[in-house]
């Protein structure tokens, strides 16, 4: 305590020796206050309410908020009933998204590290300094090595368009996103087949739509009969709101419900039927589905007419697809020595039993409308998620669920377009010099690509999903014009991620991150972090920069809809402390890069072109919704069928538009910002179903469903090779060597069409991991937690709340700071508290209670787990009937939380498990490079 | 009287710049050259600081080391152990509560801006250090004895409900999370200067009011 001293008030501010000089000096500091006008004070009063039409970022689903501000204070989140994605809902999460955006943690200010990294020691700087110290190490790093060396790593939400651009403008094909590590395999199938990325059932609801009258009216009938979720828990993974409250009233309107999991989930709690699966063996299942429906479907048998064959008219290459496949039918598993894909061989590998498999096909097939869906924590996360991912696809389409009402919908083909020029495409396409091997050559900025003409040619969408690796051993390109070429990576830029904790295997990031060279500096020279909190990667950061947090900032969003529908985030407050929107950090930057003499970054490009925040996002929106007038009913009747849509949807609707009959395009007036003000924040247009039947939203080669992959057509007397596979086949042949990751698969090229390979680390299906089976007992799986994702644990209200057997009050007795309900509701009392022990939600490890009942455990059991490879965690085990035995599930991101920004969940760091502590890191997934999380088996260790 | 008065907008406008990133030489140069008569409430957080100052001549050096320390201590990143904010100790440590808002007010009300603008909290400790310096000054420079009692009356009143409510538990935390002792003299100093400048506001206003 600090002592008073009574005394009398007349020594008060006696300052004995305190010249005249010395008082002065002290008044001349100044108040920091500045007198105003009686008008201008009036003018700075934030009395009164308002509301803004945004969008959330608490977790990466940025559903549409209607936000209430009373007296400049955000005070009340609520959703937007005008974004039919969430339909006026919102869920923990959102609602506690104050408690983030007025968190004491959240980072304020620019900052500069002063001790060595991961010591977390660090220097407040201003944003000039800060922008000084990156502009002056990106043209040094650009000068010495060139801008390839730069990753600029733009995070997990949608508005990274400032960032593309800059970092595009600058000159590195590295400018990426999460989803390079997040779960390149579950979204496979559909990319290769159909262009496009996610299938998700048509339950978004309600959903606008052309009636036989001509109006527009909402629809919120549920057609769906049936949703098979494989690995796939919407009910806590928030990725996709209105799958969560779609789920159930397609329920309710009589649809069945199957989750097929490890783990009892939320999503399965509600479910008709839940089959807990082994882990990593969801592609089995779904080949012995497909080899199920083939053996059995009978064209004049309504009970077994499984097919819809009209899926032949928009799709090629079936033939081929199922000869491949049949040829394994013949095949035995050297395993369990059972022919491919037939139901036995799937019971033994999935411990599914056959009867159930054979069911599940069989209800599959006949029901119609249904959808199959799979996810991130299960075929996402698994070496061979590729097949699971292309098998899911074509059971949609054969089965013919593919967009027909109620059915499965790939959203990625049928969202409205954003971004246009304001994601800097254009600046890839640029030619370059480089000298490889003392010969001058010239190429694109893109084909410098680390993975694309690296390790990983089918590394297609920018992915970069080999790091931490290439931070260490530098790349060498093996494919197209700079083959030969070797530069390092010596500059990496996190903004909104923290892969220490969620990319990749935990101690090898922090090995890459603080690796030196003989002469004692970073390898890695320059790591910037920005972001609003404060998470373990910005702990091995240099230059810390404080973005606004998503309710101080400009941008747009557009999450999996069903069909275009865009809306606005947008400024609910300005910007706290020193914190800037990206488009302020990028335009900053972008001035000092420019003062420092980068020829790259020039005036014409941003602030001349772009000198409002509005301006640039109005570039982003010019090309929305960007898709055909397509489907049934017709969007606009009026228009013409197959035409590119631009433009509002009240100019469309109006017919005030432009029609190009030689680019097939109709023009509306232009989508802007001021637009979506006018119009509680959002854009709608109608919806169609049938959009793959002669629609135009295919964006394959053929513009069909391709079961082939490479493939030749004769075009004007020519042979052309086509197929997504084609352009990745003909880098390998013209180079004459194969990737080495594909390479372990037995393969020259990329196969034309169907494959099969098995997962790693999995003793049950892999002859190579067999031997591991009695001393590594257990598989470890993942489990996403609702209210304490990655970066918003910092959140107490999320914190503290039990999810899903992952995240429960099983802390041990801590001391923390008193807190009382006071007049201004919960008040810190200054005195220090014992947390009780069971009394806080921490991460835990779900464990089946009779395993743990013959390992001698009880809930709350400190235990360590151990890899084959040595890598080990330690938490508390949660025993449930709630999980197949032999499975230990671990939430992703919710322990071993090291980062003192995450609040009490960082008080608990040293009890709970971190998932990516056990990851294989050289387990990287065939064909995009990203780490296969899922594949772990472990020991168990009982410690305390 | 003018003295008194003189003194009171020099330690406030010193506290706010200690309180205001980054520590510069100035600020320092105030902070060695202040003498307090031996005995003072405020002499011993004082001693402690000029002590800090003696012991480290070499002052580029110095200012360097108490501004990592001043971050680590109210700037981050991440956890904050002294969070200059009065809603964090009022509001169950959430920030940008009602004191926030109300400080807004207040300032507007005497109207006074922050020449930085808005962008921090207006219950931060610089800010509210701040507006006492400017209200100081609003008393010394009052153009009479009423205008010099509400200046007088305000700070009183802001001090009683704004200040008082939330910087003793500040003060606490610097004090304990700090191993420098120039911040943990500056905490001691803060609080008695708080605590002694209420009370002779109190006093002045209720029994010494001819004194205006």
């Amino acid at each position: 305590m600090i002592a008073t001293r009574k005394l009398s008030r007349r020594d008060f501010l006696k300052m004995a020796g305190a010249s005249a000089g010395s008082l002065a000096a002290m008044t001349a500091l100044g108040s920091g206050f500045k007198a105003l006008s009686a008008r201008e004070a009036q003018q700075q009063q934030e009395a009164g309410s308002r509301v803004v039409y945004t969008a959330c970022v608490m977790c990466p689903a940025e559903c549409g908020l209607e936000v209430h501000v009373e007296n400049g204070v955000v005070s009340k989140i609520y959703g937007n009933i005008h974004v039919p994605y969430n339909s006026g809902t919102v869920c923990a999460k959102g609602a506690a998204g104050l408690q983030l955006v007025y968190n004491v943690n959240r980072i304020k200010y620019p900052m500069i590290r002063v001790g060595e990294r991961g010591e977390g020691k660090f220097k407040r700087v201003s944003w000039d300094e800060a922008l000084d110290y990156i502009a002056t190490k990106l043209i040094e790093i650009k000068q010495k090595y060139g801008p390839e060396a730069v990753i600029m790593d733009c995070g997990d939400v949608t508005d990274r368009d400032p960032y593309y651009y800059l970092f595009r403008a600058f000159g590195t094909p590295h400018t990426v996103e999460h989803g390079s590590i997040c779960d390149t395999p579950r979204r496979h199938g559909p990319k290769l087949m159909f262009g496009g990325k996610r299938i998700e059932p048509d339950i978004m609801r309600p959903v606008l739509v052309r009636q036989p009258d001509g109006s527009l009216k909402n629809d919120y009938s549920y057609r769906t009969r049936l949703i098979i979720y494989v690995g796939w828990n919407p009910f806590t993974a928030t990725r996709i709101n209105y799958e969560s409250r779609g789920t159930v009233e397609a329920k309710l309107a009589g649809a069945r419900i199957i989750v097929i999991d490890p783990a009892f989930s939320n999503t399965a709690t509600k479910a008709d039927r839940w089959i807990p699966i082994r882990p990593g063996t969801d592609a089995d299942l779904f080949a012995a589905m497909l080899r199920y429906i083939l053996e059995n479907h009978r064209d004049d048998d309504p009970f077994r007419r499984y097919i819809d064959w009209s899926f032949k008219e928009y799709s090629q290459g079936w033939e081929e697809f199922e000869a491949a496949f049949r040829s394994w039918w013949n095949k035995t598993d050297p395993l369990n020595g059972l022919p491919y894909f037939s139901l036995e061989w799937a019971a033994d590998r999935t411990g599914i039993d056959a009867a159930t498999i054979a069911e599940l096909a069989h209800t599959f097939g006949i029901t119609k409308p249904a959808a199959l869906v799979w996810g991130m924590n299960g075929i996402g996360h698994h070496y061979n998620g590729y097949v699971a991912s292309i098998l899911g696809t074509v059971l949609n389409v054969i089965t013919g669920n593919m967009e027909v009402p109620g059915g499965a919908i790939d959203t990625e083909l049928v969202k409205s377009s954003k971004g246009g020029k304001a994601s800097g495409g254009d600046f890839l396409k640029r030619e370059v010099t480089r000298v490889v091997n003392g010969v001058e050559v010239k190429g694109k900025i893109e084909e410098l690509h680390m993975d694309g003409y690296g390790d990983w040619p089918a590394a297609w969408d920018d992915v970069v999903g080999d790091y931490p690796r290439r931070f260490i051993e530098g790349v060498t390109l093996r494919y197209g014009p700079f083959r030969g070429h070797k530069y390092p990576i010596k500059a990496y830029i996190i903004r909104t991620g923290n892969p220490v904790i969620t990319g990749s295997n935990t101690q090898k990031w922090i090995e890459a991150l603080t690796a030196k060279d003989e002469a004692g500096n970073y390898k890695v020279e320059l790591v910037v972090y920005i972001d609003t909190p404060f998470l373990e990667t910005g702990l091995y950061a240099d230059v810390i920069l404080p973005e606004a947090s998503y309710l101080e900032r400009m941008s747009l969003s557009d999450i999996y809809p069903v069909h275009p529908v865009l809306y606005l985030r947008d400024f609910v407050i300005r910007p706290l402390y020193e914190s800037k929107t990206p488009y302020e950090i990028c335009w900053a930057l972008a001035r000092k890069l420019h003062e420092k003499g980068d020829p790259d970054i020039q005036p014409k490009d941003f602030w001349e072109k772009y000198p409002t925040e509005e301006d640039f996002w109005n570039e982003a929106l010019k090309v929305a919704p960007g898709r055909p007038n397509t489907g049934e009913p017709l969007p606009y009747p009026n228009l013409p069928r197959g035409y590119k849509l631009i433009g509002t949807p009240d100019s469309l609707e109006a017919g005030r538009v432009q029609i190009d009959d030689e680019k097939k395009e109709i023009r509306g007036e232009p989508l802007t910002v001021q637009w979506l003000r006018e119009h509680h924040g959002v854009a709608v247009w109608p919806m169609s179903w049938k959009r793959f039947h002669g629609g135009g939203v295919l964006q394959t080669d053929s513009k069909k469903v391709e079961f082939v992959w490479d493939y030749t057509v004769e075009k004007d007397g020519k042979t052309e090779r086509k197929g997504r596979y084609s352009k990745y086949n003909k880098l390998i042949e013209e180079a004459g060597e194969t990737p080495p990751s594909i390479a372990r698969l037995g393969w020259q090229k990329y196969p034309s069409t169907f494959y099969w390979f098995e997962t790693r680390w999995n003793p049950y299906t892999n002859p190579d991991y067999a031997k591991y089976r009695d001393e590594y007992p257990f598989q470890v799986i993942s489990g996403r937690i609702h209210h304490a994702m990655s970066g918003t644990q910092m959140v107490d209200w999320l914190g503290r709340l039990p999810t899903e057997d992952l995240w429960a009050p099983l802390n041990d007795e801590r001391v923390v700071e008193e807190v009382i309900i006071g007049e201004n509701g919960p008040t810190p009392t200054g005195r220090r508290v014992r947390i009780p022990r069971g009394t806080w939600s921490i991460g835990v490890i779900q464990m089946n209670r009779a395993d743990g009942e013959r390992l001698g455990l009880k809930t709350g059991d400190l235990v360590e787990l151990e890899t084959p490879q040595g890598f080990k965690t330690r938490g508390k085990v949660y025993l449930v009937e709630t999980i197949r035995p032999g499975v230990l599930r671990i939430p992703l991101g919710g322990g071993g939380r090291f980062s003192p920004g995450l609040g009490k969940t960082y008080v608990f760091h040293d009890i709970t498990p971190n998932h990516n502590a056990l990851v294989d890191p050289e387990n990287l997934s065939p064909i995009m490079g990203q780490p296969a999380y899922g594949d772990v088996i472990v020991k168990v260790r009982k410690i305390g | 009287m003018e003295q008194e008065l003189q003194a009171r907008e020099g330690l406030y406008s010193l506290l706010r710049a200690l309180f205001s990133y980054p520590l510069t030489e100035p600020v320092l140069d105030a902070v060695a050259s202040l003498a307090i008569a031996p005995g003072s409430p405020l002499a011993s957080g004082l001693e402690r600081m000029q002590a800090r100052l003696r012991e480290r001549p070499d002052r580029s050096a110095l200012l360097e080391d108490l501004n990592i320390e001043m971050t680590r201590l109210m700037e981050g990143p991440g956890h904050v152990p002294a969070p200059p904010y009065a809603s964090f100790y009022l509001c169950g440590g959430q920030l940008m509560g009602p004191p926030a808002i109300a400080a807004r007010q207040i300032y507007l009300t005497w109207q006074a801006a922050p020449e930085a603008g808005w962008h921090l909290p207006a219950d931060h400790i610089a800010l509210e250090l701040g507006f006492l310096a400017y209200l100081a000054r609003r008393a010394r420079q009052a153009p009479d004895p009423e205008e010099r009692a509400r200046a007088l009356q305000a700070s009183r009143d802001f001090l009683q409900q704004h200040v008082w409510s939330w910087v003793p538990r500040f003060c606490q935390a610097l004090m304990e999370a700090s191993t420098d002792p120039f911040f943990r003299g500056l905490a001691e100093l803060t609080q008695e200067a708080v605590r002694l400048d209420l009370q002779w506001l109190e006093e002045l206003l209720t029994q010494d009011t001819d004194r205006l």
